[in-house]
């Protein structure tokens, strides 16, 4: 859907997208990160054909944009971390002058129905001065699906928003992946990201280091995995058994709570269960603490690791 | 298929941008500016000295504030055209428009299409001041005067071109609109310099200007070419002549100035890139 070779943009001497290679495939999720000037926005625009690449070329569609430029941008929704906007217009006006510009047919009923899931319909005749940052943000996702489009390029879509707004915003972008959109999404809040995202590229200083699903990502960036379990009773025995399992790593106890760390190859929890059964304790919980997005994305960022060769973490 | 498009992005565009024009007081603030001048002009020229001669024979009395009338607006669209793209990428609207089906030669003749749509408001406003100001002052309303209406259209064309070129050149909506008076004012006096010392006599001229006037004639050969205000001045003089050839060379000469000038706009537009 969307597939960027060698893409490099050079302002002056500074490099802001180096030898960029992305690919975003039909239906999914994609979680585009990076800290501030990474190069995401560069790269969207790259995308969008609004700035020309120094080298490398995009396509989408399988086709580059010069190919079947107009086509290609009535298939595309985009929704930008500002919100730009006619305010001397209605949300009603304004939307029906993008609904001409994209032909969308029955255009009034799209409106309604397009205003009704941000809700913003009962504000429609409302001068768009006079609305908030978070309404404005939202009527900028109203604009981007007007059209049905079949990829979404959302950068920041849910920065200005409450929880509330957040949750709505997340729940229409489940909506439409469900009937088969393909969503580019870039943003800070790394939370939202990881619960809808099949997959996740992570940007730094113009490169690419990672781009895998969320549990690869984990796997490959985790050398040891933090189990915490609590006993119906303190054992003494069961801390000491722990220890002589070949796979763990290290434990300490505090009471009947008891951590273990061990190797991140494989899930040893059942291991570790049965060793505490074995040794006449009772497990009341297990928890294996996972990396989070945020985690993962402070590591990879934070030490510029590049995650993009097959076999683990290369510096 | 992409012509469809394209065609299509333009009148949406341009639809939006007259809509807002319409909605707005500026156009009529304007308006009113161009009638009030334009009659004072008329009344301090053409019927003053009518009333001081106690007869005069004028073949087009009206030619004066209509010149004004149409020069004024011509300026004023070209103004509102060289603000209206560096407004634009200031605000950050051009991007949005951009990340949907509109590319820069839609949106650069979107931008032209508006402003020659506010002078044809203009112009009929403008029709209906100068009929009843005939009417009432008895002067008699010139087929003349239509043919200089009709030119007018030109004109505003190669002003507005040229208002859009320099508002593509420059980033500062600031920038824009000094560039576009100071030259306008300069191709004006530039203009009139010229006219007068072209009409003195060659034996009251001194040595040095002499040296001027011929400097001042060969710049006029290439300045005669790039001021929009020219291509108008050179059609006026059609009319006056009775000159069809003339007057028809004039509005093409201005189509093809207008061409050139939005196809380096577009050029140019492309090379910039629509971010702030």
């Amino acid at each position: 859907m969307i597939e960027t070779v060698r893409l490099t943009k050079k302002f002056g001497d500074l490099t802001a997208v180096d030898s960029l290679n992305l690919h975003v495939e039909k239906g999914e999720i994609y979680g585009f990160l990076g800290p501030n000037g990474a190069g995401k926005t560069t790269t969207i625009m790259m995308i969008l054909g609004l700035l020309p690449p120094t080298e490398g070329e995009v396509r989408l569609f399988g086709k580059r944009i010069s190919e079947d430029y107009f086509n290609i941008k009535r298939r595309i929704g985009v929704l930008a971390e500002v919100q730009y906007l006619y305010e001397e217009m209605t949300a009603l006006e304004y939307l029906r002058f993008f609904g001409q510009l994209y032909q969308v047919e029955n255009v009034d009923q799209r409106i309604k129905e397009t205003l009704g899931r941000v809700n913003l319909y009962d504000r429609r005749n409302e001068l768009l001065k006079g609305y908030s940052r978070g309404m404005k943000q939202k009527l900028g996702l109203a604009r981007a699906l007007l059209h049905d489009p079949e990829l979404l390029l959302l950068d920041e879509p849910v920065s200005a928003l409450d929880p509330y707004g957040i949750k709505e915003v997340r729940d229409i972008l489940l909506e439409e992946n469900a009937k088969g959109k393909t969503i580019l999404i870039s943003s800070h809040i790394l939370s939202e990201v990881e619960r809808i995202c099949h997959r996740v590229g992570i940007m730094n200083k113009g490169r690419l280091l990672a781009e895998d699903t969320m549990a690869e990502l984990r796997r490959r960036l985790t050398e040891e995995v933090e189990l915490t379990l609590e006993l119906e009773e303190e054992r003494e025995e069961v801390v000491a058994a722990l220890r002589e399992l070949p796979f763990v790593v290290g434990v300490s106890s505090n009471g009947k709570q008891i951590t273990v760390k061990t190797r991140a190859d494989q899930d040893y929890r059942g291991q570790v269960s049965a060793t505490v059964s074995r040794h006449g304790g009772v497990v009341i919980d297990l928890r294996r603490h996972e990396m989070s997005l945020e985690e993962a994305f402070v590591t990879i960022t934070e030490k510029n690791l590049s995650l993009l060769t097959k076999e683990g973490p290369a510096a | 298929m992409s012509v469809g498009y394209r065609i299509h992005a333009i009148k949406v565009s341009t639809k939006r941008e007259i809509r807002s024009t319409l909605y707005g007081v500026g156009i009529y603030v304007v308006l009113a500016l161009i009638f009030l001048i334009s009659s004072y002009v008329f009344v301090n020229s053409t019927l003053r000295s009518v009333a001081d001669a106690g007869i005069q024979a004028l073949t087009n009395p009206i030619t004066s504030p209509l010149f004004v009338s149409v020069g004024l607006a011509a300026t004023y669209l070209g103004l509102c055209s060289s603000l209206s793209i560096s407004r634009d990428r200031d605000l950050g609207t051009m991007e949005v428009l951009f990340y949907g089906p509109v590319d820069s030669i839609s949106y650069v003749l979107g931008k032209y299409f508006h402003q020659l749509l506010a002078y044809l408001v203009i112009l009929v406003f403008s029709l209906i001041n100068f009929y009843a100001i005939s009417l009432v002052t008895n002067v008699g309303f010139s087929i003349d005067i239509l043919s200089i209406m009709f030119l007018s259209i030109f004109l505003t064309s190669c002003m507005v071109s040229f208002g859009i070129l320099l508002s593509v050149s420059t980033r500062r909506v600031i920038v824009s609109v000094v560039l576009f008076l100071a030259l306008v004012l300069f191709f004006l006096v530039f203009s009139m310099v010229h006219t007068w010392i072209m009409s003195i006599a060659g034996q009251n001229l001194t040595p040095t200007m002499v040296y001027v006037r011929v400097i001042l004639d060969n710049a006029n050969n290439f300045i005669k070419w790039i001021s929009p205000v020219d291509y108008f001045l050179r059609g006026m003089s059609a009319v006056f002549r009775q000159d069809p050839g003339g007057y028809a060379l004039s509005i093409l000469s201005s189509l093809i100035y207008s061409l050139v000038l939005l196809s380096l706009s577009v050029g140019m537009f492309q090379r910039k890139g629509v971010r702030r």
